[in-house]
């Protein structure tokens, strides 16, 4: 199996293992795990949310920045970012995901159970990583916001993202920073959340798991 | 508390007390006081006795902590007995301390596993079913046992109505007039039994008098059981005023005292930065103003810090009105309803910037400056001579007093000083002096009456105390001054409600009861015990005395002000029962925040958003849930009710 095939199917096991979540009452509880677990993962004092449900206005305390999300589906939001740095508003950023519009036209490729299992039984956990850094920690098409409050790429936002959850999620990572998300270098855990995400996914979907629940997903990476 | 590696630590300048603490936000302000501390504890020929004592929130408790944490750790040696007056006296009486320091001798003794020689009449006056023609029979495990017993009883752990009765019973023992002598006398005979089993004094600290102002019943009282224990080798933490007052000077006037001056601006920056984290960067400057309206008092630091965060997501504010509105809250949470020091005072010390040992412990009413030291109105400072030393008027209520500034001019002296502090040009902190230009930049806030509470609609409140309302691992402390008895009852729905947005918290609402053989401080106890024993605990405690209780007996409650620390508190208080207590809450309200509930609730909430809450919660589908939307329902009927009044009149 090819490279690409396997990073494949760890793309398409990453999303529904923690993102396809349709079930509107377990999307909400979702994004009130989420939307709690900013400010532990952050390590800021108030809550930078402090209603769960859309409309959300979303306050980022290292940049400067706050953001309103808009959320209708899954795949059907808005997020509009502001920076606020020197208390002079401005728009900087409007990201949106319309599912109605008849453009979603790319078909996702379709696994036979053979597949499957030979990807599942290959895969590499440089793949899985390199995966986790397309989808969340690194996106492959990304935005640098550009702001003398920010450190030259210490934010890449997905610029193709097309599900909220996902969005909110790495929102999470992208928006915190630089030294609380990789602490004092040591060895290998200079990225603990990193390693934190593969280990979780490595181990559902070897397991063959339904889901990860947003608990598991949410959790705080133990600094060294 | 739970503290964070990297990030932000903000919390009310509660004492630091864990070595995680230590390591990540510790500053070393009093290096020197520190030194002779330690010196004081390690030598173990020294066996006088050392009062430490510093103005409220100049960081007493922490030094204690740091310096008697370390030296457990390299020295081995550390306080045999730690006495807090102020938690564990439920009412000031003779007594209630008397209590305490037998406690911790007792405790003491035990855990050593020494012997009662010249104490051992006490079980047999204080323990009515021990029986002393029995007493040759019983091995040394039973007699113990009677000892525990006796402990427990004078400071039972499961707080009960059983437990405290019993307890009374022995204080009542202790109070009555021949006997207090006999008891006083048998602290001695305990801290010989130490002695004479250890080969040498036990090392007390006696905290919590700095809670008991030294011109008050409470301390008159108190002071016979603090000569008592001088005879052990004892750390009294006191206010800097009892070094001072003459109702003292007998007493500590013949120790070696360490009083904690305020500290320079420059080193309360560090500090603010330390609480930051990584994210101070981008506060640097504000931090170096905000230090400098701290006056040097670290917790008025800390305090301000707090609310500079809050109103910096105020998009309506330019940075100095951030600055402003911090101070002006912050002045409110300490100086509301506050009795203020003599204009003549403020003027004398304004211009001089030092106060005479003579000055400050001059007997007088509220206008003296010994109260104005008390309430912190003026920060001492370093010795200058042997009876002079530095002072300053508390820079968030200088603008009080200062009838000829205008609040540019003001704020311009202020920056002027922080930039000769720092060296630099203050040509780039200059102010317009044109009234509408600061009132634009938000100083006029700094001049306006901070008894005329600003009211603030519940969206506001809420915001405001989010940090620690949503949050179970920060228990802040908060009183909510309302008007209205029913638009309280749904202010409090709502508040209670959205604590549970994003965990679920459990929370309890007390209407404390009124009767005439009650006291405010023993029913605090009592409650917060009852909380202790909860199968599963209370994570928000909200409480309100009922309009029956004499405003006296709630001022008791100002030495009670550390047995709420590590809980999460809103305080409902009528307005004008708030004004008639808060000027005698000098050290609780240190603890508190106040906030006052404008009149009506319709100016910041609707039912339309009410009731999409209810919505949202019920599809949640939890279980849990069900308290918040009954107290979310609460508040739409009374928001319709309301907005029914409004439409027809």
């Amino acid at each position: 199996m090819t490279d690409d095939l396997i990073k494949t199917f760890l793309y398409q096991e990453v999303m529904r293992l923690a993102f396809e979540v349709t079930d509107q009452r377990l999307r909400d509880q979702w994004i009130r795990a989420c939307v709690n677990s900013y400010r532990e993962f952050w390590e800021v004092d108030d809550f930078p949310c402090k209603n769960p449900r859309s409309p959300l206005t979303l306050e980022v305390e290292g940049f400067d920045m706050y953001c309103e999300i808009t959320i209708k589906a899954l795949d059907d939001f808005s997020v509009t970012i502001y920076s606020f740095a020197d208390r002079i508003e401005e728009l900087i950023l409007r990201h949106e995901a319309h599912s109605s519009n008849q453009q979603d036209f790319v078909i996702p490729y379709a696994f036979n159970p053979e597949q499957r299992s030979d990807a599942k039984t290959t895969y590499t956990t440089t793949q899985l990583e390199q995966v986790i850094d397309y989808i969340l920690l690194h996106p492959f098409v990304h935005i640098h916001l550009k702001s003398p409050e920010i450190p030259k790429n210490n934010i890449r936002l997905g610029g193709g993202i097309s599900n909220i959850l996902q969005y909110l999620f790495h929102l999470r990572y992208q928006f915190c920073p630089e030294r609380i998300r990789q602490p004092k270098a040591t060895g290998t855990d200079r990225h603990p959340e990193r390693h934190r995400l593969v280990a979780l996914f490595d181990d559902a979907i070897r397991n063959g798991k339904a889901t990860i629940t947003p608990a598991e997903l949410m959790k705080i990476p133990k600094c060294p | 508390m739970k503290r964070k590696a990297n990030g932000m630590n903000i919390d009310e300048g509660i004492p630091l007390s864990e070595a995680m603490e230590f390591e990540l936000l510790y500053a070393d302000l009093y290096p020197v006081q520190a030194q002779q501390l330690s010196d004081w504890l390690n030598d173990k020929n020294d066996h006088s006795a050392l009062a430490l004592g510093g103005q409220i929130g100049s960081g007493k408790s922490t030094l204690l902590n740091k310096v008697a944490f370390t030296v457990n750790v390299e020295t081995q040696v550390k306080p045999d007995i730690w006495l807090h007056f102020d938690q564990d006296s439920a009412n000031p009486t003779a007594g209630d301390f008397i209590a305490i320091v037998l406690v911790g001798l007792i405790n003491a003794i035990l855990d050593n596993n020494l012997t009662f020689t010249n104490s051992s009449a006490l079980i047999d006056d204080l323990l009515p079913e021990f029986d002393r023609s029995v007493i040759d029979e019983m091995d040394e495990q039973t007699l113990n046992t009677c000892w525990q017993t006796l402990s427990k009883r004078l400071n039972p752990s499961q707080k009960s109505l059983a437990a405290f009765q019993a307890k009374n019973t022995l204080i009542q023992t202790i109070n009555a007039p021949q006997a207090t002598e006999y008891f006083l006398k048998s602290i001695i005979c305990l801290i010989d039994d130490f002695k004479l089993g250890t080969g040498r004094l036990p090392l007390i600290v006696a905290s919590g008098i700095d809670k008991f102002p030294a011109n008050g019943a409470a301390f008159f009282v108190l002071q016979d059981i603090l000569k008592q224990i001088q005879n052990a080798k004892t750390l009294y933490e006191v206010n800097a005023i009892h070094l001072y007052a003459p109702q003292c000077n007998r007493f500590f006037g013949s120790m070696t005292a360490l009083l904690l001056p305020r500290v320079v601006p420059e080193n309360i920056a560090p500090l603010l930065m330390s609480r930051l984290g990584v994210y101070a960067v981008r506060h640097e400057k504000n931090v170096n103003i905000l230090a400098q309206f701290s006056g040097g008092n670290p917790r008025q630091a800390l305090r301000l810090l707090m609310h500079y965060l809050r109103e910096k997501k105020n998009r309506n504010l330019t940075e100095q009105g951030v600055i402003a509105k911090a101070v002006k809250q912050t002045s409110v949470d300490y100086f509301s309803f506050a009795s203020r020091p003599e204009k003549d005072l403020i003027g004398a010390v304004e211009k001089d910037q030092f106060l005479l040992s003579g000055m400050i412990s001059r007997p007088g009413d509220a206008s003296s400056a010994l109260k104005a030291v008390y309430g912190n109105w003026i920060f001492l400072g370093d010795e200058i001579e042997s009876d002079k030393r530095e002072a300053i008027i508390n820079p968030i209520v200088q603008g009080l007093f200062l009838d000829q500034s205008t609040p540019a001019e003001y704020m311009q002296s202020a920056l002027n000083k922080y930039a000769e502090a720092q060296g630099i040009s203050a040509a780039g902190l200059s102010f317009d002096d044109s009234t509408e230009h600061s009132r634009q930049l938000g100083f006029d806030v700094l001049f306006d009456e901070i008894d005329d509470f600003n009211d603030s609609n519940l969206a506001d409140v809420f915001d405001e105390i989010s940090a620690s309302l949503l949050n179970k691992n920060r228990p802040d402390r908060a009183f909510i001054v309302y008007k209205d008895k029913v638009m309280s009852d749904a202010a409090r729905a709502y508040l209670l409600a959205k604590s549970n947005t994003f965990e679920h918290q459990s929370y309890q609402h007390f209407v404390i009861d009124y009767a005439q053989d009650k006291s405010a401080a023993e029913e605090i106890d009592l409650m917060l015990s009852a909380l202790d024993q909860n199968e599963y605990p209370i994570d928000i405690l909200s409480f309100e005395f009922s309009a029956q209780w004499p405003v006296k007996q709630l001022r008791q409650l100002e030495s009670k002000r550390d047995c709420f620390l590590d809980h999460q508190i809103l305080w409902w208080v009528n307005d004008v029962r708030l004004k008639a207590i808060l000027p005698d809450l000098v050290q609780l309200r240190q603890l508190f925040e106040v906030y006052s509930l404008d009149d009506t609730l319709l100016a910041s909430l609707c039912v339309a958003d009410i009731e999409a809450d209810i919505d949202y919660w019920q599809s949640m589908g939890d279980k849990a849930n069900q308290q918040p939307i009954a107290e979310l329902k609460k508040v739409a009927d009374y928001l319709s009710h309301a907005k029914e009044m409004h439409n027809d009149g």
